[in-house]
C-alpha cells in the first residue's frame, strides 16, 4: 500500500514540471465554436441572394449592369449596345441583419428587402448557415396598366420570401439551396388582364474557388409550382427557368462579378419568374456587378 | 483512511503542480502593417499565454480569426487570402526566457530575452525577442515588441496591393498573467 501511495505521489508530483508542449496543450480550449466565414465572396451568388450580408454599419452600394441578349444580332453588337442597370443600397444594421433598397431600370420596379441570418455554420457544430430573406416589390409600370382595370387593387405589389441554406464544404467549395415563395400579379400587357400567382421555386447555387482571388459561380432556379400546378423543372414548356454562370474576381477592396445568364430582369421576382429567353436560342445576357463599400464605423 | 490519504495526496499534488504557472487567456497582440496608403493595425484581445515560473518556459497561442480589423472586408481578406485561417487557425510561440531565475519576479522591471519557435501560417521559425517582465503580488506583466517579415512565413501579397501592405510587420505584445 505504501508503495502504491509513493508511486501515486510521484506520479502526481511529476506533473509539476512541464515541458513546452504540455504548456501548449494547457491552453487549448476545445469548447470554442469555429464560425465559418467567407462562404461566398459577395452578397449574391449571381442573381440569387447568398447567405453573405453587408457588415455592420457599412453601406454596400452595388451597380448591376445587364447588356442585351446575344441573339439580338450584329446591329446591336450581340447585345452590347443595349443596357439596363439596377442600383442597390445595402446597409448592415447589425452583424446579422441588413436592409436593402433597390431599383431596376428595365422593369421599373422598386424593391425593399430584409436579410436576417438565423444560424451560422460552425455554431454548435452546425453544418449549415441559414438566413431569411424577405422582399417587397413595387411595380411602377403596373400602376399605369392596372389603373384601367382597377384603381383599388394592390396588383402592383409583390412579395417574396426566401430561406437561404448554405454550406461551406471546404475552403474552395460552397453550395446553397434557397426555397423561394413568391406572391405577385402576372400582368398581360396586351389586354390588361392579370392573375394572382402564388409560386414556389427552388434556387440552387454554388461557387468553386480556383485561386485566392477568383471563383467560378453558377446557379439554377427552377420554378416548381404556380398556384396549384406542379411544374416539372426540365420537361415543362411554359416556364423558363433562370440559369447563370460567372466568375467573381476579387481585387483589393472590390468584388467584380462577371456572368452570363438567360434572365434579363434583375429584381428577385423578375429573374425567378419573368424570364423570356432561353440559352439554347441564344437568349443569353452578359452582365456584371460592381460594388463599393462605405464604412460608417 | 486510505481514501483520505489518497485524496489529500491528490490535492497536494495538484496544488504543487499549479502554483508555479501563470496564465492568461485575454492578452493582447497587435500587429502593424500600415503604409502611407492604408492603415492596418488589427488587435487580438484573446491571446492565451502560460509561463512556468519554475523553469522559465513560456508558450503563447492565438487564433488568427480573433484579429479585429477596422474594415470588415480587410479582416475577411486577411483570413481568407493571406494567413489562410481555415488551414492554419492558430499561431503559436513555444520558448524559454533566457537566464531564468526567480529574481526576475522581485517586482522590479527587468529586460529579458525569450528564445523559441514561432509558428504562423504553418511555418515554424526560430526567433529571439526582447521583452520586459514586471510583477506585482498577484500578476506578472509581460510586454514585447518585435518585427517579423511576411515572406518568412510564406504569406504572399498580391502585386495589386503590394504598395498598401508593409512587408515587415511590427508585433506588439501585452500580457497580464495570473496565477493558475
Amino acid at each position: 500500500m505504501k508503495k502504491l501511495l509513493v508511486f501515486l505521489g510521484c506520479f502526481f508530483l511529476s506533473f509539476s514540471s512541464f515541458s513546452q508542449d504540455d504548456l501548449l496543450s494547457f491552453l487549448d480550449n476545445e469548447n470554442e465554436d469555429n464560425l465559418t466565414f467567407a462562404t461566398f465572396k459577395s452578397t449574391k451568388i449571381i442573381n440569387l441572394q447568398s447567405i453573405e450580408q453587408t457588415n455592420k454599419k457599412e453601406l454596400n452600394f452595388v451597380i448591376s449592369h445587364r447588356f442585351g441578349p446575344l441573339n439580338s444580332g450584329h446591329s446591336e453588337l450581340y447585345g452590347l449596345d443595349i443596357g439596363s442597370m439596377r442600383m442597390i443600397f445595402d446597409y448592415g444594421i447589425t452583424e446579422n441583419i441588413s436592409i436593402t433598397l433597390a431599383r431596376s431600370s428595365s422593369e421599373k420596379v422598386i424593391d425593399a428587402s430584409f436579410k436576417y441570418r438565423l444560424l451560422t455554420q460552425g455554431f454548435k457544430n452546425s453544418p449549415v448557415t441559414i438566413s431569411s430573406y424577405s422582399s417587397l416589390f413595387y411595380d411602377t409600370l403596373a400602376v399605369q396598366w392596372w389603373a384601367i382595370d382597377s384603381i383599388t387593387s394592390n396588383k402592383n405589389i409583390g412579395f417574396q420570401q426566401q430561406i437561404l441554406i448554405a454550406s461551406k464544404i471546404n475552403s474552395n467549395l460552397s453550395v446553397q439551396i434557397s426555397p423561394i415563395y413568391t406572391n405577385y400579379y402576372k400582368c398581360n400587357q396586351e389586354d390588361l388582364t392579370g392573375e394572382n400567382i402564388n409560386s414556389l421555386a427552388l434556387g440552387m447555387g454554388g461557387r468553386y474557388k480556383i485561386n485566392s482571388s477568383v471563383s467560378i459561380n453558377s446557379e439554377w432556379i427552377p420554378v416548381l409550382m404556380n398556384n396549384s400546378d406542379i411544374i416539372h423543372p426540365l420537361k415543362n414548356k411554359d416556364v423558363i427557368n433562370s440559369f447563370s454562370i460567372g466568375v467573381d474576381i476579387e481585387t483589393g477592396g472590390h468584388v467584380f462579378q462577371l456572368f452570363t445568364t438567360n434572365s434579363s430582369r434583375m429584381s428577385d421576382k423578375g429573374f425567378v419568374h419573368q424570364n423570356s429567353d432561353m440559352w439554347n436560342e441564344g437568349g443569353v445576357y452578359f452582365g456584371f456587378n460592381i460594388s463599393r463599400v462605405f464604412n460608417f464605423n | 483512511m486510505k481514501q483520505f490519504l489518497f485524496i489529500l495526496l491528490t490535492f497536494f499534488a495538484i496544488f504543487a503542480s499549479s502554483q508555479e504557472k501563470y496564465i492568461s487567456r485575454n492578452g493582447s497582440i497587435q500587429f502593424i502593417a500600415s503604409t502611407p496608403l492604408e492603415t492596418i493595425d488589427p488587435i487580438n484581445n484573446h491571446v492565451s499565454c502560460i509561463l512556468d515560473t519554475e523553469n522559465g518556459n513560456i508558450v503563447f497561442q492565438l487564433k488568427m480569426i480573433s484579429f479585429k480589423f477596422e474594415k470588415a472586408l480587410m479582416e475577411e481578406h486577411f483570413n481568407e487570402k493571406y494567413v489562410e485561417s481555415e488551414r492554419f487557425p492558430k499561431a503559436t510561440f513555444q520558448g524559454k526566457i533566457k537566464d531564468w531565475n526567480t529574481k526576475l519576479l522581485d517586482g522590479e522591471k527587468h529586460m529579458v530575452i525569450a528564445i523559441g519557435n514561432i509558428t504562423i501560417h504553418g511555418v515554424e521559425k526560430e526567433i529571439t525577442v526582447n521583452g520586459i517582465i514586471k510583477t506585482n503580488k498577484i500578476n506578472i506583466f509581460l510586454s514585447s515588441s518585435f518585427d517579423i517579415t511576411l515572406a518568412d512565413f510564406g504569406v504572399e501579397i498580391p502585386k495589386l496591393v503590394r504598395d498598401k501592405i508593409s512587408k515587415t510587420v511590427k508585433v506588439e505584445v501585452n500580457m497580464n498573467l495570473k496565477q493558475k
